[in-house]
């Protein structure tokens, strides 16, 4: 009973300074929003990388005159490789068609004997020695019977792994420092909450208040203000999200918003942060 | 109810209390007499924990103070209610809310609270201000207030800083009336003064002089 006033009470005390709520929450709500920008920017170039790397490509050409039989052969075998997601395979005829879609020719050329066979191998590459696994499934393609030449892009590999490198150490020193403003924004609007209530804290403290009696409504109000400025920082997160996704559209950059967890460990600390602020600024009474 | 052994008390190297010893028994009356700046207020800091204990000893309702903590000054503070030289009224709060704050912040029901604030009220003739806010009353009424809101808790000891300084003669003298009956009840009062005539309102009172900080 005692408590549900308390709580009650520490809501509507931080609606009865409008200015100090609305400087506070803007505060904070700058900072989460740049915290989870942050977070937004990195969660997607993580996992842009990581989803890029999983397709590189094989290019492999059989030699003109490789045996139709062999090559149906190898397009099973290679079906069933490690690693293989999916493969697109191209006939003398279906290359002969792509070739007159594309430059829109109409008239029947026959470069079909010249046309090798050939197939695009869509492969994940697994996170360790990405390069090592690369040149691996080169040698064997290329050893099959009748295959002349195997493409790959080395450079696009070597270009994911230090990613994967640099994100792994970047992403827990980022966040450090992302959260820790976080945490500062809350316990300076506690302070601010404090400096504003100070002479009403201390008298209530002169008539017999306990300590949790004093620390209930301030906790919970900052707890409000750190909520309302999360619920605020995230809408437009949300917004800029669906901006980037209609002007990505179509390409191959594919914007996600933060998975769930993410949003909660953000406002989990905010709310964690703005009870130890007040309590830290608390020790003065 | 009271007991302070050699306790001395200095701001920075201005030492303000030097060796004061007295006891107090639980329903005694005492004036604390002395001029401006004789360490009157100082010492009823002391004893309700709003300054600390650096010399001496002090048993307040039976606490001793060297023991006070942040963390159980409050159940101190709910056995002894202090009336401010400067009243310490919250301005932007009607009279009821400020009277009526000691008991809500001990839990007490809200029935009991109406009650206890309106006899309270009428026995210091504020009744017609219940809903009017503090900022809006005169320094008198300020004080009366304060005063409503030390007894209305029934404390075992209370402590008075010059609670009739803003008062005109009569009211005055009809406050430390107050004070007298509320004594009666068996509340331990000590109350500061540099005022004869309030002193002499209570014959049966006990006088401590105090000067320079020393209980003469
Ligand atoms: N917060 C303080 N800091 C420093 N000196 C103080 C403080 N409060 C009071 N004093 C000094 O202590 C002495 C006693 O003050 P006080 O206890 O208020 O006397 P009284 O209440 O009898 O007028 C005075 O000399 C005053 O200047
Ligand atoms: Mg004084």
């Amino acid at each position: 009973m005692m408590l549900v006033r308390l709580v009650s009470q520490g809501v509507r005390d931080i609606f009865r300074t409008p200015l100090s709520l609305a400087t506070t929450v803007l505060s904070l709500t700058v900072v989460i929003f740049l915290g989870s920008s942050f977070l937004f920017v990195l969660y997607n170039l993580d996992r842009n990388i990581k989803a890029s790397q999983g397709e590189v490509v094989f290019q492999i050409y059989w030699k003109p005159d490789a045996p139709k039989e062999t090559v149906f052969q190898h397009w099973s075998s290679i079906g069933e490789m490690p690693g293989v997601i999916s493969l697109e395979t191209f006939t003398p005829l279906d290359a002969l068609n792509k070739l007159k879609d594309r430059f829109s020719i109409e008239d029947n050329l026959s470069l079909e004997t010249t046309l090798p066979y050939t197939a695009l191998i869509y492969a994940r590459v697994p996170e360790a020695d990405p390069r090592a696994w690369m040149q691996a499934m080169h040698d064997r393609l290329l050893a099959l019977p009748g295959v002349e030449q195997v493409h790959y892009d080395p450079l696009r590999v070597d270009g994911a792994a230090s990613w994967f490198s640099w994100s792994k150490r970047l992403f827990i020193p980022v966040a450090t420092v992302l959260l820790t403003l976080i945490a500062l924004a809350s316990g300076v609007a506690v302070r601010v909450t404090l400096a504003v209530k100070r002479e009403e804290l201390e008298l209530l403290s002169l008539v017999g208040a306990s300590p949790f009696f004093m620390r209930i409504p301030l906790v919970v109000g900052a707890a409000t203000q750190g909520i309302l400025a999360s619920l605020i920082a995230i809408s437009m997160l949300y917004g800029v999200h669906r901006y980037l996704q209609t002007m990505f559209q179509g390409t191959l950059f594919a914007f996600s918003f933060l998975p769930q967890s993410y949003i909660f460990i953000c406002i989990g600390t905010v709310i964690l942060f703005s009870i130890l602020g007040s309590y830290i600024s608390f020790r003065q009474f | 109810m009271i007991d302070v052994t050699h306790l001395s008390f200095s701001f920075g190297n201005h030492l303000v209390l030097q060796d004061v010893s007295f006891t107090l028994g639980q329903g005694e009356f005492a004036f604390l007499m002395g001029p401006s700046g004789s360490g009157k207020t100082t010492l009823l800091r002391i004893l309700h924990g709003a300054l600390p204990l650096t010399r001496g000893k002090a048993t307040v309702a039976g606490f001793e103070l060297r023991k006070i903590t942040s963390w159980n000054r409050h159940l101190l503070r709910r056995m002894v209610s202090v009336v401010f030289q400067d009243f310490k009224v919250l301005p932007h709060r009607t009279v009821f809310d400020n009277v009526a704050l000691p008991l809500f912040v001990r839990g007490t029901a809200k029935d009991i609270i109406h009650k206890r604030v309106a006899v309270v009220l009428r026995s210091l003739h504020l009744e017609d201000k219940v809903q009017v806010r503090c900022e809006e009353l005169s320094g008198g009424e300020q004080q009366r207030v304060a005063v409503a809101r030390a007894i209305v808790v029934k404390p075992k000891v209370l402590l008075a800083d010059e609670p009739t300084g803003n008062l005109d003669r009569t009211l005055a003298l009809r406050m430390m009336d107050v004070f007298r009956q509320f004594n009666r009840f068996g509340t331990t009062v000590l109350l500061a003064t540099h005022n004869p005539e309030m002193v002499a309102r209570v014959p049966e009172a006990r006088v401590l002089n105090i000067q320079e900080g020393r209980i003469v």
